[in-house]
Order: C-alpha cells, then sequence, then structure tokens
C-alpha cells in the first residue's frame, strides 16, 4: 500500500467494492485485482489486507467460505447483507470525498 | 501451477517456524504464498524453490507481520464480536432469564449460599478452561486466532470486577449483586466461546482434512 494516509484510510472502502463486484475473492486475488486495475500503480501489502478483511469479518461485514484447492485450503470472503448496505454508504461518503476535494484542490474542474 | 503437498507442508513449516502459531491465520498465508510463487514459477520458468526464495525476499516483512496479529490481540475485535453476541436474541433471551432467575425464584437460596454460587462461577471456568485446552491443544494439536482472541474479553471483564470492588465499600455495593453480576458475565462469556468456536468449525469444515 502506498504509504499516505489518503489510501490507507480507503483500504476497507476498497476492498468492499471489489466485492460489491466480484461476489467472493480470496487475499491473493484481491491484491492481484486492485494491482491489475491501478496497473500497478497501488499495491496492497498483506500485512495491511488480512488484518483489515478479519476486522471486517469480525464486524459482521463480511462471510467466508473456505474450501479445498490445489493441496490447500482456500479462505473465500463475500459481503454479508449488512456489508452491502456499508458498502452502498461508504462508496457514497467516498464520492463526496471527492467532489468536495476536487473542490477545494481544483476549483475549475469542478462539477 | 499445482503446488504439491510437499512444497504446501513446505510452505506451512516455514511459516510456522517464523513464529505465525495460529493456525487460522497461517492456512490463509500459505495460500497467499502459495499462489504468489506459483504464478512466480510460471512467469519466470523457475522451480518451486527458487521462485519461493525469490518471494520471501521481497515479502517476508509483510507476509508476517500479517500473521504477527496474533502477538498483540486485537481487543478492538473482540470487543465488537462480543457487543454484538450480546444483542443478539439468545443472548438477551438468556441474560432476561438470569436476572428472573436470580432476582425473585432463587434469590433466597442464593443469598444463602452465595459462597456456593462464587464456587459454581469459578469452577465453570476452570472446567471449561480444561476441556479447552484438551480440545484444542491435546487432541487437535490446533491454535485459533479467530477463537483465542475472544478470550480477551475475560481478561478485560475480570479487571472491571476487580474495579468494582474498589468502589464496593464507598458505594455499599453487596457482594451478592456483584457475585450476580459476575456470574452473568462469566456464563455469557462461556456461551460466548462456545458458539464462536462451532461458527468457527461450521465455516471452516474443510480445516482438519489437510496435515
Amino acid at each position: 500500500m502506498k504509504n499516505s494516509q489518503l489510501y490507507k484510510g480507503s483500504l476497507v472502502t476498497i476492498i468492499m467494492k471489489l466485492l460489491e463486484e466480484n461476489d467472493r475473492m480470496y487475499g491473493y486475488e484481491i491484491t492481484q485485482k486492485v494491482k491489475e486495475i491501478t496497473k500497478g500503480d497501488l499495491n496492497i501489502t498483506e500485512g495491511a489486507l488480512y488484518p483489515a478483511l478479519h476486522k471486517l469479518e469480525a464486524d459482521g461485514l463480511l462471510d467466508v467460505e473456505v474450501e479445498k484447492v490445489d493441496n490447500r485450503l482456500r479462505k473465500y470472503y463475500k459481503l454479508t447483507e449488512k456489508g452491502t448496505t456499508e458498502t452502498v454508504n461508504r462508496l457514497a461518503e467516498l464520492e463526496d470525498f471527492i467532489k468536495n476535494m476536487q473542490s477545494i484542490v481544483n476549483p475549475k474542474l469542478s462539477y | 501451477m499445482r503446488l504439491t503437498k510437499e512444497e504446501i507442508q513446505f510452505i506451512d513449516q516455514y511459516l510456522k517456524k517464523s513464529e505465525v502459531v495460529f493456525d487460522d491465520l497461517r492456512m490463509e498465508l500459505v495460500d497467499h504464498v502459495a499462489s504468489a510463487v506459483s504464478c512466480k514459477m510460471m512467469e519466470e520458468d523457475i522451480d518451486f524453490y527458487d521462485a519461493f526464495k525469490s518471494y520471501m525476499v521481497e515479502n517476508k516483512k509483510n507476509i508476517l507481520k500479517a500473521g504477527m496479529v496474533s502477538r498483540t490481540f486485537n481487543f478492538t475485535m473482540a470487543i465488537s464480536k462480543f457487543a454484538q453476541f450480546v444483542i443478539t436474541k439468545e443472548a438477551l433471551i438468556f441474560i432476561f432469564m438470569y436476572l428472573f432467575l436470580s432476582s425473585y425464584v432463587f434469590k433466597d437460596l442464593l443469598s444463602k449460599n452465595l459462597y456456593g454460587f462464587q464456587v459454581i462461577i469459578a469452577s465453570s471456568i476452570f472446567v471449561f478452561a480444561i476441556l479447552w485446552l484438551i480440545v484444542f491443544y491435546g487432541k487437535n494439536k490446533r491454535r485459533l486466532f479467530a477463537v483465542e482472541n475472544n478470550f480477551i474479553i475475560m481478561t478485560f471483564g475480570y479487571q472491571l470486577f476487580n474495579l468494582s470492588r474498589f468502589f464496593w465499600q464507598e458505594n455499599n455495593l453487596s457482594e451478592y449483586n456483584l457475585s450476580l453480576a459476575a456470574g452473568l458475565f462469566t456464563f455469557l462469556f462461556l456461551i460466548f466461546i462456545t458458539k464462536t468456536t462451532l461458527d468457527f468449525f461450521s465455516k471452516n469444515k474443510f480445516f482438519y482434512e489437510i496435515e
């Protein structure tokens, strides 16, 4: 993860947005998807990702499924009903934030 | 590229020796490392050990950081889970029944046998702890972060009771009420741990298949 509070503060929203679009994902898949979407610009580290996933699970926002894949166990995460609602709220909040920051940083381009 | 059982076990043992002690956290990291290593093997056309070594040189610090959550048990996570449990229908029914029975039906009996009640509270924790050790460390030889982390609630709860004893004399809180509160907390905690454990195993039914 880029060493910026802006990115760190958005990690949970990024995870929830990806899960909203992909139904269920496992840890490594999430890191690769973010890398792919941002063309390698954003790299989520394992040390940031897994504690965030465990916290979301403990808060009841994510549910898990464990499956046997290629001689090992794989833990898939998916949004719960509560998690889906929370994702909508967080994305709306993030959009507001971006809009406000746009107005402040570059007023000419604000919408 | 599909890794062999031996290669998976190699990753598992490596992480275990690197102090990722909880099996559930390690299981997830094993899959992470295995996925990354198999991609590296394909992309760079190298063997398992070269790919593993190359990956760990770059990522060991972050991988171990993900497993180190075990060292500093996550207090907010445990509190959040316990708080969610306390407001479930089952827990609220238990609290209501407990308060009703202890305040009306068994009030005289408990007042006369308060010491006995305190012994029951203490011994229920003791028996539970013994069973816990037999099942997890004796029989299955597993340590699970998802379950063990919740024991922090117990420590926190008893610190609160120690604190309440400090105010006991000044505010004239009776030993009876304090014992009832301790009993309520203890039994709620034991139900919570049992429920958390059963939930974990129902969601992770494959957990014991790979050795």
